[in-house]
């Protein structure tokens, strides 16, 4: 059975990419989806630098509410500048070097 | 009381300067404090941002600030330009705008907001990329200030909020950060947090290097992971930079050309508060594009 599929434009939930407070709306919104057994198609397009706080929210809480691999079945990342690309490939290599530690 | 401010004391003895100069270890009320710069040739972002924190404590206490008329011509107008000279006067405002007028190569002195972080950060990143650095790309700056920022907020309980000065040069293409607040110092925040732990208290030296190891927090709030001060080791590394950091003890730096092996040297004088000097090359910066990438795991 495919799996449902949700586009979801990151500057359409935030404000801003800095701090925690920051990425509460894009994580409530990632966790219902993704609680929903549902494929999130998530699209940085002109998307603000992310901050280690930000990503920690949007995605570390996630990570630990269902799992990093259950995170990455459920997320297809797209549309990243250069330096967003290279801040979220760190964040989850780190995830995997902590989780595999 | 009157303060003579020498910046030409080395950076180690300055903060002993500060911390001695204190509001709180004033022994009589001090109705009025007047600086005077006279003996001041030139003054770096490292010096301003913390005698602008020193200074805030006497405001928030109702001490009335003033500065000493003094004739350094070059010295008044770096400091009207980033009104610094007007920033504890009744009548002005400490947010309206970012940036300076005349010295545009510097962004003005800002007390931090935890507000308006979000905002702050995205105008430096914006008038960096306009004004000078053309097609390159100021994520750098970006994420250092906003780790700076988060780290300041969550973990320093600080009064004073903390100070911030970007100063950019152009002849070398270098941009300067400067933070500091007066709160517990990284090395007593980590070694509270150990202590509660049950684990074994570290040197300051060694706090401060734990401090900046991949996962390890101190959980002021839920959400730390431990990963801001990693972060920013990483740009720093990645643009050819320099971190200098003065906490409580000790004075630690690294640098590119040290391949990031953490350098530094012990304090004679405490400096209960944490300041930061990065120096980013932005010649390391990514040139901008409008391409488009996708994350495959």
């Amino acid at each position: 059975m495919l799996m449902k599929m949700q586009n979801i434009q990151v500057i359409d939930v935030v404000q801003a990419t800095t701090t925690n407070a920051d990425a509460m709306p894009l994580y409530l919104l990632l966790k219902k989806e993704m609680m929903d057994d549902t494929c999130i198609v998530l699209s940085f397009k002109d998307s603000t630098p992310l901050s280690s706080s930000f990503l920690n929210t949007a995605i570390g809480n996630l990570v630990d509410d269902v799992g990093l691999d259950y995170v990455k079945a459920h997320l297809k990342i797209v549309q990243c500048s250069k330096s967003v690309f290279d801040t979220l490939k760190r964040y989850f290599d780190n995830l995997a070097k902590i989780k595999n530690s | 009381m009157k303060l003579q401010i020498n910046t030409n004391l080395p950076k180690s003895k300055w903060v002993s300067f500060i911390e001695k100069n204190r509001y709180e270890n004033q022994l009589n009320s001090v109705n009025n404090l007047e600086i005077d710069f006279s003996e001041s040739s030139f003054i770096e972002p490292f010096y301003l941002v913390s005698l602008a924190c020193m200074i805030e404590e006497y405001s928030i206490n109702g001490t009335t600030i003033s500065f000493s008329p003094f004739d350094k011509l070059e010295l008044r107008e770096y400091l009207l330009s980033g009104y610094f000279l007007s920033f504890w006067n009744e009548s002005f405002d400490r947010y309206e705008g970012y940036f300076t007028a005349s010295n545009s190569t510097g962004l003005r002195l800002w007390k931090i907001d935890p507000t308006k972080i979000s905002e702050y950060v995205h105008h430096a990143q914006n008038y960096y990329e306009t004004r000078y650095l053309q097609e390159k790309d100021a994520t750098p700056l970006n994420i250092s200030l906003a780790e700076l920022f988060n780290n300041i907020i969550e973990h320093s309980e600080s009064l004073v909020s903390g100070f911030v000065l970007n100063q950019y040069y152009p002849q070398n293409g270098k941009l300067k950060i400067a933070l500091c607040d007066l709160g517990v110092g990284i090395a007593y925040k980590i070694n509270s947090y150990l202590t509660e732990k049950g684990e074994a208290v570290l040197s300051d030296k060694d706090a401060i290097i734990k401090a900046f190891e991949l996962s390890f927090s101190s959980k002021s709030i839920p959400q730390n992971r431990g990963w801001g001060l990693d972060t920013l080791k990483n740009i720093v590394l990645s643009c050819n930079g320099t971190l200098r950091l003065i906490a409580n003890n000790y004075s630690l730096s690294f640098n590119v050309k040290g391949k990031g092996k953490f350098d530094g040297f012990p304090l004679k004088n405490e400096f209960c508060g944490t300041l930061f000097e990065i120096i980013l090359d932005t010649n390391a910066f990514d040139t901008r594009s409008e391409n488009e990438f996708d994350l495959d795991f």
